[in-house]
Order: C-alpha cells, then structure tokens, then sequence
C-alpha cells in the first residue's frame, strides 16, 4: 500500500496543482504534498503496520500487472526522492516561475513517476513510469532555464529515448522467453537465458541505464542540460533521475543477466574508470559553476557504476547507499549555485570572488557540501567511496587505484570552486550581494546534518542495504 | 454483409436529403446518425444478433477481425464527421456531395475487410479509391487540390492497372479467382512458375501503393498536402488502414508458406519506408506536409504487422489503425481550422488555445509512441510481433525502428516546442466550445486506451 | 578509565569549535578565548591523568559503535589510549594549550568573529588531531588524518582574501591528499588481505601470518606515501614552506609541533609491520636522510624568518624518518616531543619577533634585536642550542639516539647525519646571529615601535624554553648513566625495537664528533653573521640553494602543466569535436538527408511511375535470390 501511495500522492497533488488558482497556493500545495509524500516513505521504513507492496491487474492481455516491490534499495531511494522534493521546494520558494500551477504541477508529476520507477516490479509498468518521468522533466526543462534550453532539452530527450525504446525490445524479449509470457520481475529473474543471448539483450538494457547515469562517452547531454535547466529542475535531474540508472542496472540487470554482467564487467569498469579520469580533468578546467558540478556528479555516478559492476558485498553497499549521499551532496551544491545565481546573477569563476565576506553563513554552509563532495571522512560521502573503493580493488587493485586519482583531482576543483567563488576579493557582480535568505538556509541546514550524521553514524543506512545485497550477491 | 449494403443504401439515401432540404447542418447530422446506424448494425452483425443473409459464392469470408475493422473504421469516421463536419460541409456547393463519398469509401472498406475472393478485392479497393480522387479535388477553386487530384487519379489507375495484370497472371497460372486456390502452398511456391511470382509481386506492389509505402509512396505527401486538410486525415488513416486490412486478408491465409520468402521484400519495404516517411518529414516546415510524410513513417511501423504474420499482428494492426486514426484525427481536425499550416504558425498556441494546445500535444505524443497515450500500445505492438517471431533478422528490424521512431519524435516535438516553448499568437478559426469538447473527449480517449488497452484489445478476439 | 573521560579528550575541543564557530556573530573575544582555551586547558589535564593512568594500567582500546559494518569486514569507531597515543596526547593538548594561550595576544589584532573563526579553526585542529592518534584502527587514524589536513587547508588561508595564501593553502591540501591516496590504498590492502583495521588485530600473530612478504612491503610502503604527504618528505614536501603563509602560531602548532608529526607517529604505531620489511626500512632512510640534508642546505641561504624554520622543520623531521627506518622508534618519538618543544619555541619567538617588527619577515631587515626584545632573545638562543644538539639540551639526547642507531646501521648514513647536524647548528645560529646580534637594520619607523610582547606571549614562550632544555632528561641513555624512562615507558607498545649494541667507546667518540662539529658550525656561524649579514643577492650554488633546487619548477613542468595541457584538450578537443561533434553531426546528418530525399519527391508523375517500375522488378530479383540476400543480412547485423 506504501508503495502505491507514494506514486498516488503526488500524481494527484500534481494534477490538483493544475487547477489551483492563487498566486502563493499552489507553492504551499507543493510543498505540502511533498512532505506527505516524505511522511509515507518514512511510514515505509520505520516499518509500519501498513503493507509495503501492492499487486493488482493492470493488463490481463499481456499479462502484465500493476505490482511493486519494495525492498532496501527502493526505501533508500524513495526516501531520497521524498527528501529532495520539499527541499528543493522550499530552497527555491521565493522563486518566481511564469505560469507557476503547471511548474509546481509537473514537477510533482515528475516525483509521481519517480517513486514508480524506484517500486515497479513489474517489467512494462517499469518502462511506463521509466518514459513518465521524462515528460514532465522534458516540458519543465524545456519552459524554465537559459536561451539553449530548448535545444539541449530535446538532445537530451532523444538520448534517454533512444535507450529507452532500447530497453523496450530487451523487455519483450525477455517477456516472450518467459514460460506464460508475463512481464513480472520474478519470472524475470526465473528465466535461464544462453550466453549469446545475455550477451545480446544485456547491452539493450545496459544502453538506456548508461545514458541516464551518464557514462563515458554517453554523457554529452548532461553538462549542457545542467546549465541549461532552470536549477530546481536541474535538482531532481542530477539528485534523483540520474540514480534511476543506477537503480535498474542493479534490479533489472545484474540479477536476470549473471553472466553477462561477469562478462562484460572489465569492459564497463575500464569504460567507468576512463570517465572517471576524464570527467574529474573537465571539471578542473571548468568556468561555469553548474557545469562544474555536473562533470564532478558524472566522476562520482562512474565509480558507483563501477562499483556495481564490482560484484561484491563492500562495493554493493557502498554503491546503495552512496546513491543516497550523491543526491544529499548534489542537492546541497545545486541548491547553493541558485543562491549564488539568485543574488549575483552569474555562475562563472571568473565573475565571481570574495562572497565569504559577503555571506558567511552560505560559504560555511557550501564549505560542507564540499567537504561531502570530496569525500572528507566524517562526511556522509565518505563511507560510501570508502566502501566502494575498497570492494573495486577486491576485484581489482588497478581499476580501482587509478580510479582513486579522481580523488586528488576532486580535491583541486572543489577547492577551485571555494576560492574563485567564496574567497579573494568581491568583484563588480559580488560587490552588494547580501546574505541568502532563511529559507535556502534553513534547507541547507537541513542537508549539513543529514551529511554530518550519515558521515559519523551510516549503520542505519547500511542496514537498509542487507536485504538488497543479500538478494544480488546471493543469486 | 451488413456494413456492405447498409453503407451502399445510406450514400444513396444522404444523396436525396441533399434533394429534400438545403441546410447543411441538418444533412450533417443526418450523415451523423445514418453513421451512428451503420456502426449498431455492423456490431449486430459482428453478434449474430441480426444479418443480412446474401448467398455470395464464397467469395466473402466474414471474421470477427474484419467486423473489428468495420466497427472501428466507422467508429472513426463517426468521431471524424462529429468534429470535422462543419469544415466538411463547408467545403463545395452540395452539403452531400462529399459526406456521401464517404458513405461509398466505408462500403469499399466493408469489402475489403472480408473480401475471399481477388475480383471482390478489386471492386472493394476501386470503390474505395474513387470516391477519394474526387474528395482529394473536393476544393475546387484551388489549383493545389486540382493538381493533387489529377496525380492521384493518374497513379491510382496506374496501381490499378498493375493490380488488375496481377490478377489476371494468377487467374492465368491457377485458372481461379479465389484466394484459397490461388496463393502458391509451401511446396508449390519453392519451383512457382516466373508468371505466378510476377503475379503475386504486382499485387503486392499496387496494395504497397495504396497504402503508401516506399518506393510507391511518391503520390502520397503531394496528395495529402494538396487536397483539403479534413479529407487528408481521413485518407491518412481509415483509407490507408483499409488497405492493410486488404494485405492482411490476402497474404496471411497461408501465410507460413509465403513468409519466410517475401520478409526480405519486406524488410526491404519496411526500411526504405521508415528512412524516407521520417527522415524526410524532419525537414517540412508546413506541419500538414510533416503529417504526409508522418504517415509514410507510420505505415511503415503498421508493415511490422505483415512482417510478423501471427496474431499479435493482427491484434496490434487493429489496435494501431485506431490509435494512428485518434490522434492523426485530433490533430488535423485542429489543423484544419489554422490560420497557417506551417511550424510558425504553431508558436504559443498554448497561450492562445490552451486545451487546443493540450489535445494536439496528447496526440502528437501518441503519435510518437510516448507512454501513457494510445500510440505507445500500438508501437508496443508492432515491436511485441516482430520479436514474437524470434528471428535475428526480427530484432534488426525493430532495432532499427526504434532508431527511427527516434527520429520521428524529433519532428512531431518540434510542434509540441512550438506551441509551449516559443513566443507568438497563432490563430484559430471558428473554435465553438463544443468542437474544443469533442476534442477533449478525443484526447482523453487516446490516453484512456493508453492506460487501460484492455477496454479495446478485450475485444478483438477472434 | 571510563569511556566517558576518553572522548571528553576529543569532544572537548569539538564542543569549543562549535560553540566559537556557530556563534562567531554574538561572542567577545574575551569569551572566546576562554572557551577555547579552557577546552584544551581540560582535555590537557585529562590527557595526564591518561598519562599516568597508563603508565600504571597499560593500554587499552574503548569502542563506541560499529562505523562501518560490510558483512566482509566490521570497523567500530573506536579509541586506543596507550603508551604511544598517551605520550602524544600530551604533546598536543599541552603544546596546543600553550599556542591557544599565545594565540590570544597574538590575533587581538583581527576583528570578534575572525577571532573567533580563527580559534574555532584551532580547536577543530585539535580535535581531528586527538582522533588521529587517539583512534584503535587505521580508519579513525585517516579520519583525524584528513581532518588535520582540511584544517592546515583552513588556517594557511585563514586570511581568505589574499589569493597568494589561497593557493598555498589549497597546495598544502593536494600534496596532502597524493600521499593520502597512498593511505588508503595500504588501509585497501590490509582489508582486502586481513579483513581488519584495528591495530591490536592487525599486529596480532595470526593475522600477520595471512600477509606475505610482498604484502607487508607494499602495505607499509603506500602507508609511508601517506607519511611523506603528511610529514613532507620527498618528494611531497614542497608544500610545507609554502605553508608558512599562514598565521605564525599556526605554523608552530600544525606545521611544526604536531600535525607534521603524524606521519611519524603513523609509522611507530605499525612499526610491528614496518620492522618486518627490509626493503621499506631502506627506503625509509634514504628518503629520511635525502630530505633532512636537502633541505638543510636549502635553509642555509633563506632570508625569511619563517622559511628558514620551516626547512628545518622538514629536516628535523627526516631525522625522524631515519630513525624510524633504522628501528629506533623510540627514538624517533623522543625526537617528535623534543623537537615540538624546541621548534613550537622557534616559531613562536619569531611570531613575537614578527610581532615587534609589524609583519616584517626578512631577517636581512633585522638585527640587533636581543636588548629590544630579551624574553624572546634568550628563549630563541635556548632553542637554537636545543636544535643544534649540544648538551644537556633537549635535542642532543634525541638526536644523538637516531645518529647512534644510524651508526649501528651503516657508519655512512650517520656521517650523512652529522654534515646535516652540522649545517642545522649553521643555519639555525646564521638566523639568530642576523637577527638578534649585530645592528638593527629596519627602518626608523620600525624601531620606534618594537617590543617586547605581552605575557600572554611571552608565557608559553618561557615555559616552552624549560622544556626544551631539561625535556631531554628523560631519555637519557644508560651509556651517559642514565636509564632511558622513556625508553621503559613505550617498550610495550614499540615491542618490534631491538637493543643497538654499540661499545660505549665508540658512542662517546660519536657524541663527541657530532657536539664539536655542532660547536664549530655554531661558532663559525655567528662570527660570520653577527659582523655583517649577507645582504647580497647569492650567486652560483647558494643561488640553486636559495632557489631551493628549484625543485617547485620542476614539479610544475612535469607533473602540473602536462594535467593542465591534457584537461584543456579533452575539454575544448575530444569534448567539444570529439564525443559532443559527434552526437551533434548525428543530427546534422539528418538534416543533410532530408534535405537530398526531398529532392526525389520531384512532383513529376512521370519519375514516380519510373521508380515503381524499376523497384518492383528489384522485387522480383529479391523474390528469386531471397535466401542468399537473407544470409547476408544475418551476417551483417549478427
């Protein structure tokens, strides 16, 4: 029941922000719904009385159902999403959007088939919550963000549609090799697939999950995306909507092609640990605040990538629950390069200078989310690199020590970042900027606490892992 | 043998009421009601509830796929004349004339949807075709449409004359008319004497023709482009679905036996479609010509069907014939009414007419095979049959469709861009409340059959 | 000891950090200054009762919960208190206590919430450096290790608005981070081969049966990366100098007495594993060696105050290294307490100097100072005597016991070890003689305003004073009739240190040669420099010295320029045309054949007609060699 009430609320929230009429309601609205969305994935993992999955006919033809299942990684990722969403709408709240009842509308859109994608368990519901997602995001990103968006937007729509479909004929596929032709995860997994024809379907699937990480060298879309998109949509985008990559390659791939996965992981971890390399020696040559942040998010999505890939326990953990900090850490980063947007109306290094001065309390805050982004131990990103790092060089010590490089590198542009932004002297754009406003603050707050405690005390967010864990190394 | 006659008697009688009274409006709902008539009595039919008897020497074979079609066909056509009426009423001097045709083209549908027999195909595709070259000049006064008819007329008849030297080979090779005797069996077609073989590809190439796919598409995007917008839907969809029905009666009897040969022409047929409908609809500037060319690009997913031969083709051909008429429908019943055709034209009609803007954006994304709308199951479908077949070449195939489908969506969003995303006030003619009703409950037709397709598939089992 | 009492240690100085930090707005300096202090003073005093805790219980780990829990492998966040960590302890808190007590008088200069950033900073310092020698496994140790590290990054740039310190700060972080690399890959190895971390499993016997040969070289030898990052060795040692950048206190807490001493302490604590490797003592030396006599040559002909410290910092500590590769771990700690005494002495004698002279750093600008300033004159001479080894004074002891080891070792290494003994005492006395001997040399303006400091300053000055002199006492080796307590104190934990056997004969002739040598550099030294300073640009070697081997050039041409010219090609090359051009041509392509294909649709009904002919001719080709083309597009797409 958690399950469907997590997508219902906000999908009907969505629709009802449509038809609200009122200036300031339909913010209300949002951030309302938001918060019980977050109240039920709370429900979920506190273990509630209220049953967690829901199984009911959807397309008796096809046979397929509307069934979910939750297990440690949905609640992780649910919970991530039901988080980021009331954030980012209070961190945003004195935002002014045109035509705001269809923003707030589509964004919860967006949330609604989020949460569906993290609970289907079902093969074609998947797909359906998988495209449903991109709409929303594809007419938010479109109407909000700079004078390119609507280019960049579309190129980035096609990718993901392109992988998608993909995926769509490795799902039937797979639906016809099942013995009475249903699209349930369980026959999935059931199924005993020859070698050439894992070998075959696992691309199909691998593709679309690629792009939506992204990974090296199908990753063009989203520096550009990130810059382009109005930073509250660029939020869910790189908090949420690239994990759902992460999330299928380990619930739709790993378990129903072992031994493709075996197979090709030398190839995916090279390809992972190149753009590792690559992305972080982009970041450091970056000027542009959004774009910046979008290469390091592409390093720290490779090494989970690569870490799933891994094949053990250590590095699988680590991978769930980095999924989890990524997102924290992101959210914080973004929500800071808004600030920054918001009060001096540039992102660029070279226009911005000396804001600690001028904010303080932004320049402690973003130093956190720093720290988190470069894995400082005692922050929350650190227990996940740490354990990913370690289960890599179980499978290899190469991969994973040079992997360990973009650690220096991170090193140099986050740092970059915090001088050429907070640091120095103000510049013309930086002159009379003032403190940011209680609400970005009272968000990032928010997030500084959640990194710091996670960062000292992750075993409640590693327990969630076990069943999950258990599950895939077990199989 | 209902929709058959009925369809035939209601032309006549809509001819007199043009006779009897001169207001349009009222011919229109007559036309209307006689439509609403012809779908009950197709359904009696389909029911055995009540049927007219006609002994007609097996060269009928009715199966509940081919009333599907009729039902779906009319069904269609209703929901067309409901919202296109007025713009068809007010197109010529005669309000009749041209609802009439109609009436004639559903009659030609009715035969081709359970013809047995090669002559019955003919005359079903002639009576079909007729009525349409003279829909396609319907505009008089402008040349365009005059140009567009005269191609048409001269190319149909060529297709004709092509299909007719078919038919008399096979007649000539098997001295019968009736499919069952005339399509080659496994063992006959591996040493099937040249005359048969050229027999069976002329057929093939003049039912290509009609339902325009390459390299027999040329007549269509100057046809559709030139003659009036209302009657090109109609043409785009109900017509060209006919025409695979037409296929599907023909070549799927024995099917098995002429698959494995003639899926290299297809495969053949199904690429050079899909690379010319989409990729040269990327390049339109008028979206009504981008429509043409879209309807290339979607006969070419409909020929997935035919690849597949086996039931989920059928099923998926009926399912896509609906979703592909709903939206080309919606879309052009609003086209219609636009003060200019071309992309420009398109920009902040969301401004404008928001729920305009909203039913063109539904069935453009149906169009494109998003989620959530009709057009995905329909897709769904065709890549479901091609795979189903298990064939290496099979997947190709569907891989390379999906490329494509790809491609498509570049060019129906860039109408969606234009609407939502690009500042200006495009205009539309004469939009009465409940024309913008009609489309709504369009719309949320195609996204209810988008959630829920069982509602539409639960029937078609035969 | 109850778990409580132990993380007070650490917590102490976290509370302070965050109370100073959180309200830098409201709080007095007065206020913050005590806070501060009073945190420190407290965990100082617990760190003493540790101390003798210790000495009387021995060691013992206290766990407060599990960190990480990977089913493979469970890591507690956990403390260790014994001899070892104990010893340091004090070093830190105490010393750190007395540099917070200097640091008030010395920032009363800045404005409330900079003071109280600045202290906020100190306290956090302390805390990650508690962790890090306080922490039962090596996860913790790199928790304290990082944290150290971020806040050298912090108080290096504590004067945020000068991009010169920005940049020496963010270097002192990336050095820092190259040699934690090496950490983590050892911290990788030890789990992926033992499954453990916490030092008491990890130096148990079962466990050190599982590591081979290759295992124990490697682990120990990556671990030493982390060391020289840390403790700025070569080749990563550059960054220390440059760190001079921040506030003098600073330099003589983080940069002198403790955080560079790490390194230090993270060998000793796994000298069970180091003295299992041969090939990594040998390194060890070298390096040590190579790091003590360049610098010390490099210190030789530098003219800022703070400069010339810092290079003797590195020097002092490859001494350490030295000893710690040639097993006088014990050793190697005395040296670390003795040196934090005498160096956190120099550093502040020259912050209070600096002080004097309003921010004047070049000592060619001095002189003369030993009347206008006597507390900081004579404290600075004990230090320099203390340095140079000459006896009773602390450093004699501790350096004496690493050069007899060496000795012990190799007779080369300890020669090695005596010219860099002799060029310290030489630099060292070539700063005191040009600063406080001879004739001033600044400016009127200057002079009118120089000096002495304020108790607050001149307190933890004096204090630091007896203890670098009398400090020594407790190591005193049996050969001068003394008993080495400190020797007894840390055997426990230093179990791998074997007993160097040399005749007393020949330790009293290497004292001997080690103290004339001093003497004389020291003598020479001064009449050198007391006269006339070298005031002269230098040319020919002490040119390369000065420039300090323009080691920092070499580092940029072939390691920073390369990374910089490869980032600025992937991002405007293989990015922009490369990967991106292609997605892009895609489309353009598109655009390209849409364009041609329109051009079929001619509208001549006569051309249509012609392409259906000939294509249902090609059907009927298709129809007759069906199989054959059906091969072939198997064979291409399959």
């Amino acid at each position: 029941m958690i399950s469907v009430l997590l997508i219902l609320i906000p999908l009907i929230a969505g629709i009802a922000s449509f038809l609200i009429k009122g200036n300031n309601l339909h913010k209300q609205w949002a951030v309302l719904a938001s918060l019980a969305a977050l109240v039920v994935s709370l429900l979920g993992i506190c273990g509630s009385s209220i049953s967690l999955n829901y199984d009911a006919n959807w397309i008796p033809t096809f046979g397929s159902r509307f069934s979910t299942k939750i297990d440690g990684m949905s609640q992780i990722l649910c919970l991530l999403t039901a988080i980021s969403y009331p954030l980012i709408f209070i961190s945003t709240y004195k935002n002014e959007y045109k035509n705001a009842r269809s923003f707030y509308g589509l964004m919860l859109l967006s949330q609604a088939g989020l949460m569906g994608v993290f609970v289907a368990s079902d093969a074609l519901l998947f797909y359906f919550f998988w495209e449903l997602t991109l709409i929303p995001l594809y007419f938010l990103c479109s109407k909000y963000g700079g004078d390119r968006r609507i280019a960049v937007t579309f190129k980035f729509f096609v990718y993901t549609f392109v992988g998608s479909l993909l995926m769509l004929i490795g799902i039937v596929y797979l639906y016809y090799k099942t013995p009475h032709h249903s699209f349930a995860l369980a026959d999935f997994y059931a199924l005993k697939l020859s070698i050439k024809e894992q070998g075959f379907i696992f691309w199909l699937f691998f593709i679309a999950f690629a792009i939506k990480m992204p990974i090296f060298p199908f990753h063009t879309w989203q520096p550009e995306a990130y810059e382009e998109t109005s930073t509250a949509v660029t939020m869910v985008l790189s908090a949420v909507l690239v994990k759902m990559g992460l999330f299928a390659v380990i619930r739709w791939v790993v378990p129903i092609f072992p031994d493709a996965v075996t197979h090709n992981a030398p190839i995916i971890i090279t390809l992972c640990v190149i753009s590792m390399l690559y992305a972080s020696l982009l970041a450091v040559k970056q000027d542009n605040f959004k774009r910046m942040i979008a290469y390091s998010s592409i390093v720290h999505m490779a090494l989970m990538c690569a870490s799933i890939f891994a094949m053990n326990n250590i590095a699988l953990k680590g991978v769930m629950i980095q999924m989890f900090n990524h997102g924290i850490n992101m959210l914080g980063l973004w929500i800071v390069a808004d600030a920054i947007e918001q009060k001096t109306g540039t992102i660029k290094f070279s226009e911005l200078g000396g804001l600690a001065q001028k904010a303080p309390a932004l320049a402690i805050l973003f130093f956190i989310m720093a720290l988190a982004n470069v894995a400082l131990p005692l922050t929350n990103a650190f227990v996940g690199e740490f354990l990913m790092f370690s289960g890599l060089f179980q499978y290899n010590v190469y991969a994973s020590s040079l992997a360990l490089l973009s650690i220096i590198l991170a090193a140099v542009y986050t740092l970059n970042m915090m001088q050429k932004v907070f640091y120095g002297n103000t510049l013309p754009a930086t002159e009379n900027t003032t403190e940011v406003k209680r609400n970005v603050q009272f968000s990032l707050a928010v997030l500084s606490i959640i990194i710091i405690v996670l960062g000292v005390y992750p075993s409640p967010l590693i327990n969630l892992t076990k069943d999950t864990v258990l599950f895939i190394i077990g199989k | 043998m209902n929709a058959i006659i009925i369809s035939a008697l209601m032309g006549v009688l809509l001819m007199f009421t043009s006779i009897a009274t001169k207001n349009k409006q009222v011919i229109k709902n007559i036309a209307l009601v006689a439509l609403l008539f012809l779908l009950i009595c197709n359904i009696a039919d389909t029911y055995n509830w009540w049927s007219i008897k006609v002994d007609t020497k097996n060269m009928f074979v009715f199966t509940k796929f081919g009333y599907f079609f009729n039902s779906i066909a009319i069904a269609t056509t209703l929901i067309f004349v409901a919202l296109s009426g007025n713009d068809i009423i007010k197109i010529g001097n005669y309000a009749a004339e041209y609802l009439v045709l109609m009436f004639f083209v559903l009659c030609g549908i009715a035969i081709l949807s359970s013809f047995n027999n090669l002559l019955m195909m003919f005359l079903g595709i002639e009576i079909m075709s007729i009525p349409l070259y003279i829909l396609t000049g319907a505009d008089k006064k402008n040349l365009k449409s005059n140009e567009a008819a005269l191609k048409y007329f001269l190319m149909g008849s060529f297709s004709t004359g092509i299909l007719l030297m078919g038919i008399a080979l096979l007649y000539g090779t098997n001295g019968s008319f009736d499919i069952q005797q005339v399509m080659p069996s496994q063992e006959l077609i591996k040493h099937a004497p040249l005359l048969e073989v050229i027999g069976l590809v002329l057929i093939f190439s003049a039912m290509l023709f009609k339902i325009s796919a390459a390299p027999f598409h040329f007549w269509a995007p100057d046809v559709y482009d030139g003659s009036p917008s209302v009657f090109s839907s109609f043409m785009m969809t109900i017509v060209k679905a006919a025409g695979f029905i037409a296929l599907i009666n023909l070549f799927f009897y024995k099917a098995e036996s002429l698959a494995h040969l003639w899926r290299i022409l297809l495969f053949v047929v199904i690429i050079t479609t899909l690379v010319i409908g989409n990729i040269t609809a990327v390049f339109q500037q008028s979206v009504k010509r981008m429509m043409a060319y879209s309807s290339i690009a979607q006969a070419g997913f409909m020929l997935f069907a035919l690849y597949a031969t086996n039931d989920t083709a059928k099923e998926g051909i009926l399912f896509y014939a609906a979703a592909y008429s709903l939206a080309t429908i919606g879309i052009f019943a609003v086209l219609a009414r636009m003060d200019d055709y071309t992309l420009e034209g398109y920009n902040g009609l969301a401004k404008t007419q928001p729920m305009l803007a909203f039913v063109n954006a539904v069935c453009l994304l149906s169009l494109a095979g998003i989620p959530l709308t009709a057009g995905f199951f329909a897709k769904y479908y065709m890549l479901a049959a091609v795979i189903k077949t298990g064939s290496t070449v099979g997947i190709v195939l569907t891989i390379i469709g999906v490329l494509f489908a790809a491609v498509s969506a570049y060019y129906y969003f860039r109408v969606i861009q234009a609407m939502y995303f690009k500042e200006g006030n495009s205009k539309v003619d004469n939009v009465t409340p409940s024309f913008k009703y009609a489309l709504l409950v369009l719309a949320v037709l195609v996204i209810f059959f988008g959630i829920t397709p069982d509602t539409l598939i639960s029937w078609f089992y035969f | 000891m109850s778990k409580l009492i132990i993380f007070l240690v650490p917590l102490l100085p976290f509370i302070g950090f965050l109370i100073t930090g959180l309200g830098r707005k409201s709080l007095s300096k007065t206020l913050t200054a005590v806070i501060t202090n009073g945190t420190v003073l407290t965990s100082f005093i617990i760190s003493l009762i540790l101390f003798f805790d210790v000495k009387a219980t021995g060691g013992k780990v206290y766990s407060a919960f599990t960190f990480i829990n990977a089913d493979a492998y469970k890591i507690d966040f956990a403390f260790q208190i014994d001899q070892l960590s104990s010893i340091f302890l004090l070093i830190i808190t105490g010393v750190g206590f007395l540099i917070h007590l200097y640091s008030t008088a010395y920032m009363n200069v800045e404005k409330p919430d900079h003071y109280a950033r600045f202290f906020s900073y100190l306290n956090l310092f302390i805390f990650s450096m508690l962790l890090l020698v306080m922490g039962a496994n090596y996860l913790i140790m790199f928790a304290g290790w990082e944290g150290v590290g971020l806040c050298s990054y912090l108080l290096i740039g504590f004067w945020y608005k000068n991009d010169n310190y920005n940049y020496a700060a963010k270097k002192a972080f990336v050095m820092n981070r190259i040699g934690d690399v090496g950490f983590l890959i050892a911290i990788f190895w030890l789990l992926a081969k033992v499954g453990t971390l916490s030092y008491h499993e990890v130096f148990s016997e079962p466990v050190l049966s599982k590591l081979s040969q290759a295992d124990i070289t490697g682990i120990t030898l990556f671990l030493f990366i982390g060391a020289t990052g840390k403790s700025a060795q070569i080749p990563l040692y550059t960054w220390l100098p440059d760190a001079m950048a921040g506030p003098t206190p600073v330099s003589a807490l983080i940069h002198a007495a403790t955080m560079v001493t790490a390194g230090i302490y993270m060998v000793a604590r796994s000298n069970v594993l180091y003295s299992l490797s041969i090939t990594t003592q040998h390194i060890l030396i070298v390096i040590g060696l190579a790091t003590a006599f360049l610098s010390a040559t490099i210190a030789i002909k530098q003219n800022d105050i703070k400069k010339v410290l810092a290079y003797s910092t590195v020097s002092q500590l490859g001494y350490m290294v030295v000893g710690l590769g040639v097993g006088a771990f014990t050793g190697a700690v005395f040296h670390v307490m003795t040196h934090a005494f005498f160096k956190a002495l120099l550093f502040l004698g020259a912050g209070s100097v600096i002080h004097a002279m309003h921010h004047e750093q070049d000592i060619r600008n001095m002189g003369g100072l030993r009347k206008k300033l006597p507390i900081t004159h004579i404290t600075f001479l004990l230090a320099c005597i203390a340095i140079a080894g000459i006896p009773p004074f602390s450093g004699f002891f501790s350096k004496d016991e690493i050069l007899a080891a060496a000795y012990a070792k190799n007779p080369v290494y300890w020669i090695v070890g005596v010219i860099t003994a002799m060029l310290t005492a030489f630099y060292m006395f070539r700063l005191y003689a040009t600063t406080f001997l001879g004739t001033y040399r600044g400016t009127k303006e200057q002079e009118s305003h120089i000096h002495e400091s304020p108790k607050a300053m001149t307190i933890p000055l004096l204090v630091l004073a007896v203890l670098s002199v009398v400090a020594g006492f407790i190591g005193v080796p049996q050969v001068l009739g003394g008993s080495h307590e400190l020797h007894q104190y840390l055997a426990p934990v230093l179990t791998s240190e074997k007993a160097i056997h040399l005749e007393h004969s020949t330790e009293y002739m290497l004292m001997g040669i080690s103290v004339v040598v001093a003497l004389l550099a020291i003598v020479f030294a001064i009449n050198k420099f007391s006269k006339k300073p070298e005031m002269e640009e230098p040319t020919g070697l002490g040119k390369i010295l000065a420039n300090k081997w323009y080691i920092d050039e070499l580092y940029d041409t072939i390691i920073v320029n390369p990374v910089i010219a490869l980032a600025k090609f992937f991002k405007n090359i293989v990015e922009k045309l490369g990967i991106d051009g292609l997605v892009n041509n895609v489309g353009t392509f598109v655009q390209y054949a849409a364009r041609q294909l329109r051009l079929v649709q001619s509208g001549q009904v006569a051309g249509y007609i012609m392409i259906m002919v000939l294509s249902m001719v090609v059907f009927v080709l298709l129809w007759f060699y069906d199989t054959s083309i059906l091969k072939l597009v198997e064979k291409l797409f399959y």
